[in-house]
Order: C-alpha cells, then sequence, then structure tokens
C-alpha cells in the first residue's frame, strides 16, 4: 500500500523512479519507519515554529534598480523575442 | 594558514603563486569545482566560497547537474560584503548536490579527499570549503549549515566552522535547502579569523526578512562561565572521539570554567523531527528546478514530460530521495501525522533549550559521533544521517553554535561543539576563543 502512494507521490513531484523503484522504494520506507516516532507528540501548534524571532518585517516601498530582462534570459535553457520558450501547454 | 600567516607570505607581487599552488596541490583533494583564472590587481585576502552561494559571473551548481552551466547575474549578499572589504573570490568549493549530504559523495561531480588522511571523506555538505582551509590554501571560508553541514567537516577536517544564529547572517542568494535551517558561516583556522570574516558578513539585510542585526553581548567573565554538559552524550560515540572529548573537559575543568551536568533532549527524535521538516522545506524549494527558467532542459513536446525528464536526469539520488519524502509529508491526508507533529516537537526542543540556557551559559558535545570515515564506507541514507546526530538538535531551535578542534596533537582530527542561545553568537566567540586558548596551551 505505502508503496502505491509513494509512487504516486514522485509522480506528483515530477519524478520518474522507474529505474531502481524497489531499492528507492526500501530506502524511502526505512526513513519513514524511522521518522514514524514523531507520531508520539502530544499538544496542539496554532503556527510552525518562528526561528529567526523576527515579526512583521517591513520595508520601503520603493523602485529600485534591478536586473534587465537580458541578464534573467542569459540562464534560461531558450528564449524568443524576450520571453523564456516552452512547449505550448494546449 | 591564517590571515596573520597568509599576509606574512603573501604581497602584490606573488600573490598570482597561490592560485599555481592550489591548481597544482588540489589535483590531491579535490576541494574546488572551479578557481578563478587570475587574482585580482588589488591586493587582498582569498577566501573559498562554498558552490551554494552564488556569484556573480562565476558558475553555480550547488554540486548538482541541473545547475551544471548556470551562471548567476547577481551575488549573495554575503559575496557583495565581503569584496566591498578586501576579500576575494579564490574559487568556487566542493559539495554534496544541494548540500544534502555529510560527506561530499553526494556531489554530482567528484568526492573531496580529506587532507588529514586522503582514503577519508572531508565531511560535509560544505567538505570543499572545510579541506580548502584545512590543506592551507586559503586562510578563511564561507559555507552553509542546515543540519551540521559547517561543523561536521570542520571537525573531520580539523579547522574551526562557525554557524551562526539563524538570520544573523543574509541568505539573500544562496541557493536554498531548507529555509527555515540554512545558514551562512565560516571555515578558518582560528576564532580570531572567524570572527573577523563573521563581523563583514553578518547584520540586517534587507533582502532577507528572517535576518537581524545581533545585539552586543555583555563581556563575559571566565570565573563565571558555566558549560552545560549533557547527560549520557558520549553513548555510541567512537572511543577516539570519547578520549578526545574527555580531556576536553579535564582541561577546561582545570582552567577554571564551572561545568554542570544537564539534562539531554531526545537526540534521536530531533534526527526524525529534522527529516520530516527538511524534506518537506526541500520539496517545496526544489520544485523551482524544473527545466524552464534556468538550469538544464530536456527538450520534449508534452510540459508535464519536460518537467520530469529534465528532474529526473539532472537531479541526483540524495534529492530525489527528499523530494518524495517531503511531497508526502506535505500531502493530504499525512500532513497532519507528519509535518504538523513533527513541528510540534520542534517548539519542544526549542524550550527544551530555553530551560537549559537559564543555567548555563553554553553547552558542550562532541561534534560528530566518529572520526571522519572511510569514502564509500557509509552504504545506507539512515546511517549517512546519524552522522549529524550532535549537529542537529541546536539547528531546529536556529541557535549558535561552533566546532573546535579539540585534539590537537593527534593525526586524526576531533571537533567538540559548543552551543550558545540563539543571537548571542558574540558571547559564544569570546567564550570559544577562551576555550581555544586552554586547549591549545595545556
Amino acid at each position: 500500500m505505502i508503496n502505491d502512494v509513494l509512487i504516486k507521490t514522485a509522480k506528483l513531484a515530477r519524478l520518474d523512479i522507474s529505474k531502481n523503484q524497489e531499492k528507492i522504494l526500501e530506502e524511502l520506507e526505512s526513513i519513514l519507519d524511522y521518522v514514524q516516532v514523531v507520531n508520539k507528540a502530544e499538544g496542539d501548534l496554532d503556527q510552525n515554529v518562528n526561528i529567526s524571532g523576527n515579526y512583521n518585517v517591513f520595508k520601503q516601498d520603493k523602485v529600485k534598480a534591478s536586473l534587465s530582462t537580458k541578464q534573467i534570459l542569459s540562464n534560461a535553457p531558450k528564449s524568443k523575442n524576450g520571453y523564456i520558450e516552452i512547449e505550448g501547454i494546449f | 594558514m591564517t590571515i596573520a600567516e597568509f599576509k606574512k607570505k603573501y604581497n602584490k607581487e606573488n600573490i598570482q603563486t597561490l592560485l599555481t599552488k592550489i591548481k597544482q596541490e588540489d589535483t590531491k583533494f579535490k576541494s574546488f569545482l572551479f578557481v578563478v583564472d587570475k587574482l585580482p590587481n588589488d591586493f587582498g585576502i582569498p577566501i573559498a566560497i562554498k558552490d551554494a552561494i552564488s556569484t556573480k559571473g562565476i558558475v553555480t551548481t550547488a554540486g548538482s547537474k541541473i545547475l551544471e552551466n548556470y551562471i548567476p547575474p547577481y551575488s549573495a549578499t554575503v559575496i557583495n560584503k565581503l569584496e566591498n572589504s578586501g576579500y576575494f573570490v579564490v574559487g568556487k568549493t566542493n559539495m554534496d548536490e544541494f548540500a544534502m549530504g555529510s560527506s561530499t559523495e553526494n556531489s554530482a561531480y567528484f568526492t573531496t579527499k580529506n587532507p588529514k588522511d586522503t582514503s577519508l571523506v572531508p565531511g560535509g555538505s560544505s567538505g570543499g570549503s572545510a579541506t580548502a582551509v584545512s590543506a592551507g590554501f586559503v586562510p578563511v571560508a564561507l559555507g552553509t549549515d542546515t543540519g551540521g553541514s559547517i561543523r561536521q567537516p570542520a571537525s573531520f577536517c580539523g579547522v574551526v566552522g562557525f554557524c551562526p544564529s539563524y538570520g544573523a547572517v543574509s541568505r539573500y542568494g544562496v541557493i536554498a535547502m531548507a529555509s527555515s535551517f540554512d545558514q551562512v558561516g565560516v571555515f578558518a583556522n582560528n576564532i580570531k579569523d572567524t570572527k573577523t570574516v563573521f563581523d563583514i558578513i553578518r547584520g540586517k539585510d534587507e533582502k532577507d526578512a528572517t535576518s537581524f542585526d545581533l545585539p552586543e553581548n555583555a563581556k563575559v567573565n571566565k570565573s563565571e562561565i558555566t558549560i552545560g554538559v549533557p547527560k549520557d552524550i558520549l553513548q555510541g560515540v567512537s572511543n577516539k572521539v570519547k578520549f578526545a572529548f574527555e580531556n576536553s573537559l579535564k582541561t577546561l575543568k582545570h582552567s577554571g570554567f564551572n561545568l554542570i551536568d544537564v539534562d539531554n533532549t531526545d537526540l534521536k527524535q530531533a534526527l526524525a523531527v529534522y527529516y520530516i521538516i527538511v524534506p518537506s522545506e526541500v520539496s517545496s524549494n526544489l520544485a523551482r528546478f524544473d527545466g524552464v527558467k534556468y538550469g538544464k532542459r530536456e527538450d520534449l513536446d508534452d510540459l508535464i514530460e519536460l518537467y520530469t525528464k529534465t528532474r529526473t536526469k539532472y537531479l541526483g539520488v540524495e534529492p530525489k530521495r527528499r523530494i518524495i519524502i517531503g511531497t508526502y509529508a506535505l500531502s493530504a491526508g499525512y500532513n497532519d501525522k507528519y509535518y504538523k507533529k513533527a513541528n510540534i516537537l520542534r517548539q519542544q526542543v526549542k524550550d527544551y533549550y530555553i530551560q537549559v540556557f537559564e543555567k548555563v551559559d553554553i553547552i558542550l558535545t562532541p561534534t560528530t559521533p566518529t572520526t571522519a570515515f572511510k569514502i564509500d564506507a557509509v552504504q545506507t541514507p539512515l546511517e549517512m544521517y546519524l552522522a549529524d546526530i550532535f549537529t542537529i538538535p541546536p539547528k531546529l531551535a536556529g541557535l549558535a553554535t561552533i566546532s573546535i578542534p579539540a585534539n590537537l596533537k593527534d593525526k586524526l582530527p576531533v571537533g567538540i561543539q559548543l552551543i550558545a542561545k540563539h543571537k548571542n553568537d558574540l558571547q559564544l566567540l569570546e567564550i570559544s576563543e577562551r576555550i581555544e586558548q586552554c586547549l591549545q596551551t595545556y
């Protein structure tokens, strides 16, 4: 059962694990087995733990110099007319 | 080589010979993924940078094939600060892919070797930076630490590794692994150099909303420093580490530090919490590597196929593993069972430390349960995760932590870890400097 869920999860994460599937699932299962121990946690939290201690961080809403389109696109695998190029979705 | 030793040895005339030295000698250790061709004419201090930190115009891969051709159009805040203070980037150091690992064996390019013994791993994920400092290529280096990625390799390579409080240093321009844990820190040969670099890179950055300016901590008096040692901390620790740790305790006691026992946190539970929350954040952070905006792409007609083929081909085994675990832990039906429960326990770990720090100034533990292990020796992911059993718990609370070499006369290095309250970084460094003196002179 858990294997079916993990295969589906991989698919949702856009990963193909069909190669070496058995070994991958085995390792994932052993990790999930290990982390089960958190299930004994009791209590409740209304929000996730705040690690930095900062609250409500604001900054001036001012326009500043930014990177040019050309600079941004310099790393795009494909671009055309100032846009990132990708196959049609429909 | 400390900063002072570097300044004695090198000057404007002979600085280029440092590059020759690195290019010749690093073939043994492979600490660098990339070394610059020429150093700037203005004489400055060379620094090695972990490849997870963006450097404008210099290829930045995070140890992954998916970013093999990525050249950042901007630099991380820490890089700008260093360059404005007379430091120059010598090269980018090897690391476990996207900082996921404890040995650099997960690098998509090659494994770095420990300069103390090349049959051993240097630790990780910032293994390249630790090696570059340990081998004497640079006086200082930057790394990033999520669960031990600075302190563990520092311990394995016999150098100082400092992971500041979460928020003390800007993460802007740092390729994200787990955003509520990642922190930039320093490798050096002593505390003085560590502090010099830390003072340059730290501080509030408008581009990182979690960053802040540190408060100036009160100066400490040695007789008043209380060090907490968690009970039973040496259970399951290797003999070499045990011996070095117990010797350090004796030295510190003789030197007048006040040592007391404190309760330990549940280390195995902390590790489990970490390996739920971190993969959860990983699955979200690594969703951006889809072959569309930057990095490698497998061109296919169907968009879903393009995403899947690109990610499957160019992401390594450990990132894939964590993405799947994280996606699973966050998915409907499992979120309450894993992610939420892990956060409840994370809060409890944070509370545990608050309580302990009411009694002590710092907590002392070994940095790692073993010394550096052989390359290819660790076979399963869980075994590898255990290498960070002492470095992970304080990171759940974002605390300031440092690893200092403890056995200066032995060939195989052992580090001790000092843990301080969140935002008590300056006090931690001050106490560390005194402890360093004691360990050196004793």
